[in-house]
């Protein structure tokens, strides 16, 4: 309490001017006075009084001193003295300061946007109680370990998670998810919003209550009670104007009211799929399938009971599965993963945002290299100052003190310019995530106070980073030659030409790892761009329709389904007839847009396959022979056409393969290299063991291989039927313009609407699109990488040419001599791009030895090795030619020299 | 030697308010004679230290002051202590006789073990 006290008084007295300091001198005078005159009573003449006084008392300006540094708070004082000091020196030199400031905003604005993005998506944590105890429990192939980004997990059967809460101990609770989609009307035109359907304990496991209303409760979930629905915060702002009157009305979801009964906070449980769920729904489990066996799709989001960590949860449901596996023969040939939610949802996106804060770090050093040596000249400049200064009696601790809360201070303007530039940036890099990224939480990327403090602390850590070096040179500098040191500047001692040789070394070292990183990252970009996808791109336009499971029945056991077949039928045959339509198709997947979902298949004739492959197994459900898994999707006549995959043997389908005719398929490829090496597959009869049912068809037809799951994917081998035959639940329209693809949008638009106004267009992309956006990573890493690059080479030649020209200034009467004496252009020349070549040549050097350990923190797919020797070459000679432009005008400058003028000037 | 003179200046701080307490209020002038009278030559070396003191005993509350007139009609900076603080004097009083008291027997027996 004291000390707070003293505190306060000691601020309040900084504020206030120094009638205190009167008063001391007041105090001491009277305190003299009365000495003396008690001295003169005890028989000393007044002058020996006074003196006699005066030594008793002390050392007056001493006492004045330590009073005046007690009283208020000396340091404080001293920094504010430095801040406005600093600033007056700023202001006078107004182009240093800009420059200064607009570099290290460069580099702080940069950081700062990348920052605030990676903040928003991957580090941010989750918004429920304990996240780190939550985790994803899915069903999984045999030995199937969770590694992120890796598509190995598979949805939960509804028996196997009624087996796993029974059977289990680790978790303290458990919920299962499906997900849905509705359909929501306005007026006539329909629009489909995702959602989930939910199990009773999915709302408490997770421990988030609703932000207005509130959440499901078990009430909701009784066959007569009312249909509930809770709102996401996103549907609520954007459809519902975030009216809070809107809990206990009714919304419209598929054609049937629901009542709404809460509203969720924003940023509630991203899915990592690209499409947050926007409104939750009671799952209520059919009895007929709570127990099955044969329907995945269910997500089981678990919390982890205390002290259980999630290997300890992984090695239980292990045994779990293996027990169930022999109790329940044939149901149960999977194994478990246990995916720890926050993982499961940020890490595969963590090395990208890895690789973009490095190289974002990167163009911050670089930025603070130069900045340093802008002051280290700035500091010889002010030689003179520094020495008349402390001969004044400055200690070099003061200087030092001075030069860094100058040096502070930039890095404070450089950073709030950073932080005011920064979502320049951050708007084009979130315009360049598609929703195919999957990258979660990118609607909450906002500028707030944790992204300020990161751009504070990191613009503080770049102020020490350039000012302690210069600080340190000025602090130190003698000052006998600091006096004698003639006018300003021109004399660079030895050492601080080698250091800020040294700083531009480092920064043409960092713009070439940068520029080494960024060119395998467009050559890997461009390499996929121009791989061949399979199809042809142009021209064709694909739509995402959702088809409203009220009106056309769910997908149903057996597969068939004829008011389906005869909707895609209608859907085709409309599309085809629309005149800039060449030609049209229905499927259920788009090419880049999949993941491998494998179904055994069984080729008729041939005995299972051997044990090696741990997913051929006997179908004990249909009792066959499995040989191995293939990709499957159901296709109309028109899609191969349509999407432009060349048929290479047999036929397509057509109208005559109907649902009453035999099933026949087409297979690709990759299928007939797989299965049918040595053979003609045509006329070959299949089994695909799609569960719930296994139709046999014959094979009709080998299309050409198409890369289902990314432009760097292999083809999977896949096997196509006939829409009509086994029609799928979703559906992709997809269509070839007689010319520009964009222009039968509007058309194609029009019949899906007419066939049916509550059949929502959930997407409607170019595939040329669909191409780009599948390469997102590849385009966003190129783009930023490639822009630091730029920005980084741009201010290394920037400090490479001040350096240069400050040599040859400091070497103007040197020159002036030897050119007097005969010098000609071609010795000047030497002196000059000697100087800059051998610093350009170091920084490439020590760049690529760095560079060549460092280009292994790039995704290994992403380069080649073949691409190094050229990479290397490409990027030594832009920084040879950029030595060169950076050197010319110094010694143009050097040859232009007048000895006479120079000389005279001495 | 930082922790010596914080010691000695803690001492001075309670003579200081003993001081107060005793003769109520008083100047610079008059605490330093006072002082000087009953320790000796203890602020003898440098009487200036003693604004010092006064000026932290004032920041923490301790006491107060105001300008006024001395014995010879000039104007002084008048001391006194506050309220609050003289009930505490006492306490302090006490435990530093104690510390004294203990500190001596142990100084004593300790002299005494040598010998």
């Amino acid at each position: 309490m004291k000390a707070l006290r003293r505190l306060i008084t000691r601020l309040n007295a900084c504020t206030f001017g120094h009638r205190q300091e009167e008063r001391l001198r007041q105090e001491i005078e009277e305190h003299l006075a009365l000495q003396t005159e008690e001295n003169v009573r005890a028989g000393l003449s007044l002058a020996e009084a006074r003196r006699q006084a005066v030594l008793k008392f002390g050392a007056i300006e001493a006492i004045k001193e330590e009073y005046r540094d007690q009283r208020r708070l000396p340091f404080l004082e001293t920094v504010l003295r430095d801040s406005r000091y600093s600033i007056r020196q700023l202001r006078k030199f107004p182009i240093f300061a800009v420059t200064a400031i607009t570099i290290l905003a460069l580099g702080i604005g940069a950081s700062t946007a990348v920052y605030s993005v990676a903040k928003a998506a991957i580090f941010a944590p989750l918004p429920f109680p304990s996240p780190d105890r939550m985790v994803l429990v899915f069903e999984a192939w045999l030995g199937e370990r969770f590694q992120p980004g890796v598509s190995n997990l598979i949805t939960v059967r509804p028996g196997v998670y009624q087996d796993w809460r029974e059977h289990s101990h680790c978790f303290k609770s458990m919920a299962a998810v499906q997900h849905t989609q509705a359909t929501i009307m306005d007026g006539d035109r329909a629009s489909v919003a995702d959602g989930l359907l939910v199990d009773d304990d999915f709302f408490p496991t997770l421990g988030v209550p609703a932000r207005l209303g509130r959440y499901l409760i078990p009430s909701d979930y009784g066959t007569n009670g009312s249909r509930a629905v809770v709102l996401a915060d996103r549907i609520w702002r954007s459809r519902y104007n975030a009216d809070r009157s809107i809990v206990g009305r009714e919304i419209t979801l598929n054609g049937a009211g629901y009542r709404v009964v809460g509203v969720m906070p924003p940023g509630f449980l991203p899915t990592g799929s690209g499409s947050d769920p926007q409104f939750w729904l009671p799952l209520r489990w059919d009895p007929a399938t709570k127990y099955s066996f044969v329907l995945w799709g269910n997500r089981v989001y678990a919390r982890l009971n205390d002290g259980v960590t999630v290997a300890q949860a992984q090695a239980e449901m292990d045994t779990v599965a293996t027990r169930m596996r022999a109790a329940r023969a044939g149901d149960y040939t999977f194994g478990v993963i246990v995916a720890p939610l926050d993982k499961y949802l940020f890490a595969q996106h963590e090395r990208m945002f890895a690789l973009l804060l490095i190289a974002v770090g990167l163009v911050l050093l670089i930025a603070c290299a130069n900045v340093a040596n802008l002051f280290l000249a700035r500091a010889l400049e002010r030689r003179r100052e520094f020495a008349v200064r402390s001969a004044l009696g400055a200690s070099s601790a003061t200087i030092l003190r001075q030069v860094l809360v100058e040096s502070l201070l930039t890095a404070l303007g450089g950073g709030l310019l950073g932080a005011a530039l920064s979502p320049l940036l951050t708007r084009p890099v979130l315009a360049l995530l598609p929703a195919a990224s999957a990258i979660p939480r990118l609607d909450q990327v906002q500028v707030d106070w944790r992204v300020l403090s990161f751009t504070l602390i990191i613009s503080m850590i770049a102020g020490l980073l350039f000012g302690l070096a210069p600080a340190i040179r000025a602090a130190g500098g003698d000052v006998s030659s600091g006096l004698n040191a003639r006018g300003r500047g021109n004399s660079l001692g030895r050492s601080e030409g080698r250091l800020s040789d040294a700083l531009v070394v480092a920064e043409i070292a960092l713009s070439l790892v940068l520029l080494v990183g960024g060119s395998l990252l467009s050559r890997a970009f461009l390499r996929l761009l121009h791989t061949d996808p399979g199809f042809r791109p142009t021209k064709c336009i694909a739509l995402r329709l959702a088809i409203p499971n009220n009106r056309y029945g769910s997908y149903e056991v057996g597969g068939k389904n004829a008011p389906r077949q005869k909707l895609y039928y209608r859907l085709e045959t409309s599309a085809q007839s629309i005149s800039s339509v060449q030609v049209a198709g229905i499927a259920e997947k788009l090419p880049l847009r999949q993941f491998w979902n494998p179904w055994s298949i069984s080729i008729e004739g041939r005995p299972p396959a051997p044990a090696r492959d741990r997913r051929s197994l006997t179908s004990k459900r249909w009792g066959l022979p499995m040989q191995g898994d293939v990709s499957t999707q159901p296709v109309s006549p028109g899609y191969f056409a349509a999407l432009g995959i060349p048929l290479i043997r047999g036929r397509a389908f057509d109208q005559h393969d109907g649902p009453d005719s035999p099933v026949v398929a087409v297979v690709n490829e990759a299928m007939v290299r797989k299965f049918f090496a040595n053979e003609d597959p045509i006329g070959k009869r299949i089994v695909i063991d799609m569960t719930s049912y296994a139709r046999r068809m014959t094979i009709v037809g080998v299309a050409a291989d198409v890369r289902m799951e990314g432009m760097d994917s292999k083809p999977l081998p896949e096997v196509f039927w006939p829409m009509a035959q086994l029609p799928s639940a979703n559906a992709w329209l997809v269509a070839r313009a007689r010319g520009d693809a964009a222009s039968v949008a509007n058309a194609l638009d029009r019949i899906v609407h007419e066939t049916d106004p509550q059949i929502a267009i959930v997407e409607s992309s170019m595939m040329t699109q669909v191409v780009g956006d599948s390469l997102w990573r590849e385009r966003l890493s190129t783009l930023l990488v490639g822009l630091f690059a730029g920005i980084a080479v741009l201010i290394a030649s920037g400090g490479l040419y001040a350096v240069i020209a400050r040599a040859v200034q400091r070497r103007t009467q040197e020159l002036g001599i030897r050119i007097a004496l005969g010098a000609t252009s071609l010795q000047v020349a030497e002196m000059v791009l000697g100087h800059g070549l051998s610093v350009s040549a170091t920084g490439v050097v020590i760049g690529s030895l760095v560079a060549l350990t460092g280009y292994r923190l790039l995704p290994e797919q992403t380069y080649q090795l073949g691409d190094l020797p050229w990479v290397f070459a490409a990027v030594g000679s832009l920084l040879f030619v950029l030595t060169l432009i950076a050197c010319w005008v110094p010694f143009r400058r050097a040859v232009g020299v007048d000895p006479a003028t120079t000389l005279r000037s001495e | 030697m930082k922790e010596q003179s914080d010691v000695r200046r803690g001492t001075v701080a309670l003579m200081v308010l003993k001081t107060l307490d005793v003769l109520g209020t008083l100047h610079g002038y008059g605490i330093a004679r006072r002082i000087e009278q009953i320790s000796g030559d203890l602020l003898a070396v440098n009487q200036g230290t003693l604004y010092l003191v006064l000026l932290k005993l004032e920041q923490e509350g301790a006491i107060t002051s105001k300008w006024g007139l001395s014995d010879s009609n000039r104007k002084a900076r008048f001391y006194r202590l506050t309220r609050k603080r003289r009930k505490r004097l006492e306490y302090e009083t006490r435990s530093w006789e104690q510390t004294v008291r203990i500190m001596g027997r142990f100084f004593a027996a300790k002299v005494e073990d040598l010998k």
